[in-house]
């Protein structure tokens, strides 16, 4: 629930409107009225902690105005040329007071405007003084204002109201207040006495999220750093690893380059020596085969070279020829039945062909 | 403030270019150490092949001092004879000599005929452990035709003699 104090400052009296916005709706929880004494007009005991927003009416004793006429209507137009316009109409020089304006009408393309102002001196002094109560308001307005201009009948009566201004009670008041919350008549905190708290606050979230990016950013990098680190040193302690590996097997050897490559070419020159060295071991084969065989089945010839061993026989069914096959690939790889048929003793005669003993 | 902003934008370019640089360089050496653990999974793969093959090979070429063998006939009859099977053996048939770097390799052809399973055994272990690099390049087992508990054996036996 959004809590919102208006500070209806009158020629004698300030009235403080504690409004709680509920549903769309402005509710009054609290009414505060200080008379104003001669020194220091804001003497408020109450704390505005809980206060999200705070506006500020103007009496009209306060502000100056001047009629004016222009060609157009465009408020951000309006506020450029103000100054200008106003500079010769006003005592003052136009730098030491804050304008705005509002549309009272129109006739033949030219748009009438009541410029309102304060001097500055003035507005800061109110402005400071709501300071010390922590008090910062969003829009410098006047429910007075407002309700003269909302009770407008014609252009002409504007100047005769603001000389004599009719009285507005409590609340009417109040309710002038919660239109000039949605929507301000006019706003005075403009150019140096502008309100800056939302941007401030603004800035500084981008701020603070702009020092969070850079601190993960950071985090990030250092994160990043320390991989690539601990990554090179793993790399580095592999590379000694098969270093230290190779020069344990081959210790003579000075020239190490490539360690993979020169330990496959080690292999091959050994492979070349196997081929003549060493033959195949039949013995081996037959006390595998010594596994396999069961009752009812005989081998009638054996094959065996380096590339391939072929195993013929006889068995009961082609069921253990399968059988046979499964179990020669327990010790055996590639194993394929070659042929199997039917005897004319009705046994099934086999040919298994087989690419070498598993290591 | 324009200065201030070229400087944030600066900032901001700076930031996105070493993050780029530094994920490139990390995404480059995480490879490389996948790389490097693949080559040395594989390296120490062959390194036990090539121990356990040198291993045989080193049991092997010792033998080579242990007998003076001349040619393949005689490592035939030194195989044979001590058995009692040389009238069992129906031929040696040299079948060729490959000249190695440092070695000399001889081929024969033996075949022996009707000997039984233990006698098979015998001949099979005395080839493998005889004093001298003689190996079995290739043998066919087969029943006897004429008494089918025996059996008929032709192998190719090869030995390897320093030059």
């Amino acid at each position: 629930m959004k809590r919102v104090a208006f500070f209806d400052l009158k020629e004698e009296e300030l009235s403080i409107y504690i409004l709680e916005k509920n549903g769309g709706a402005y509710r009054v929880k609290d009414t505060i009225n200080n008379p104003i004494k001669e020194k220091d007009f804001f003497s408020i005991d109450r704390t505005f902690d809980d206060i999200e927003e705070s506006y500020l009416s103007l009496p009209l004793n306060l502000l100056n105005f001047r009629t004016l006429e222009l060609p157009f209507s465009d408020m951000s137009k309006v506020k450029e040329v103000l100054p200008f316009e106003l500079d010769g109409l006003i005592l003052a020089s136009p730098d030491s007071a804050v304008f705005d304006a509002h549309i009272i009408g129109e006739s033949n393309g030219k748009y009438k405007l009541l410029a309102v102002y304060v001097m500055k001196d003035a507005l800061r002094k109110i402005l400071e003084k709501l300071k010390l109560l922590k008090i910062d308001p969003k829009v410098v307005t006047s429910i007075e204002l407002a309700s003269l201009i909302g009770s407008l009948t014609s252009n002409e009566e504007i100047t005769h109201l603001l000389i004599n201004p009719k009285q507005i009670g409590s609340e009417d008041r109040i309710n002038v207040a919660t239109k000039e919350i949605d929507r301000p008549t006019i706003n005075l905190r403009t150019g140096e006495l502008s309100y800056t708290i939302d941007t401030e606050k603004t800035k500084k979230s981008l701020k603070l999220a702009a020092i969070l990016f850079v601190l993960l950013l950071l985090v990030f990098l250092s994160d990043m750093a320390l991989n690539i680190i601990s990554t090179k040193r793993a790399i580095s302690s592999v590379r000694d690893d098969i270093r230290k590996t190779y020069a344990g097997i081959f210790p003579d050897e000075k020239k190490i380059t490539n360690e993979l490559y020169q330990i496959k070419a080690h292999l091959k020159e050994l492979k070349e020596k196997e081929r003549s060295f060493i033959g195949v071991s039949p013995l081996q084969l037959l006390l595998d085969l010594t596994q396999v065989s069961k009752s009812g089945m005989s081998f009638h010839e054996i094959t065996i070279d380096k590339e391939r061993i072929v195993v013929k026989g006889e068995c009961p069914s082609l069921s253990d020829v399968q059988q046979i096959k499964s179990s020669l690939e327990k010790f055996l790889t590639q194993v394929n039945i070659a042929d199997a048929k039917p005897s004319s003793q009705n046994r099934t005669l086999f040919t298994i062909t087989a690419k070498e003993r598993k290591p | 403030m324009a200065d201030r902003r070229l400087l944030i934008a600066g900032g901001i370019a700076v930031s996105v270019i070493l993050c780029i640089l530094l994920i490139n360089v990390s995404l480059s050496v995480k490879r490389d150490l996948g790389n490097l653990k693949a080559q040395q999974k594989e390296f120490l793969s062959i390194k036990d092949e090539f121990l356990s093959l040198k291993n045989r090979i080193d049991t092997v070429e010792n033998k080579k001092s242990l007998t003076k063998i001349e040619g393949i006939v005689q490592a035939a009859d030194e195989v044979f004879m001590p058995l009692g099977l040389k009238r069992k053996v129906k031929s040696v048939k040299p079948t060729g000599t490959k000249d190695l770097k440092e070695t000399i390799e001889e081929e024969a052809e033996v075949q022996v005929e009707k000997v039984d399973m233990n006698e098979m055994v015998n001949i099979f272990h005395k080839i493998e452990n005889s004093p001298m690099i003689l190996s079995i390049k290739k043998t066919t087992i087969k029943t006897s035709f004429e008494n089918p508990t025996l059996l008929d054996i032709t192998m190719t036996i090869a030995l390897v003699k320093p030059k």
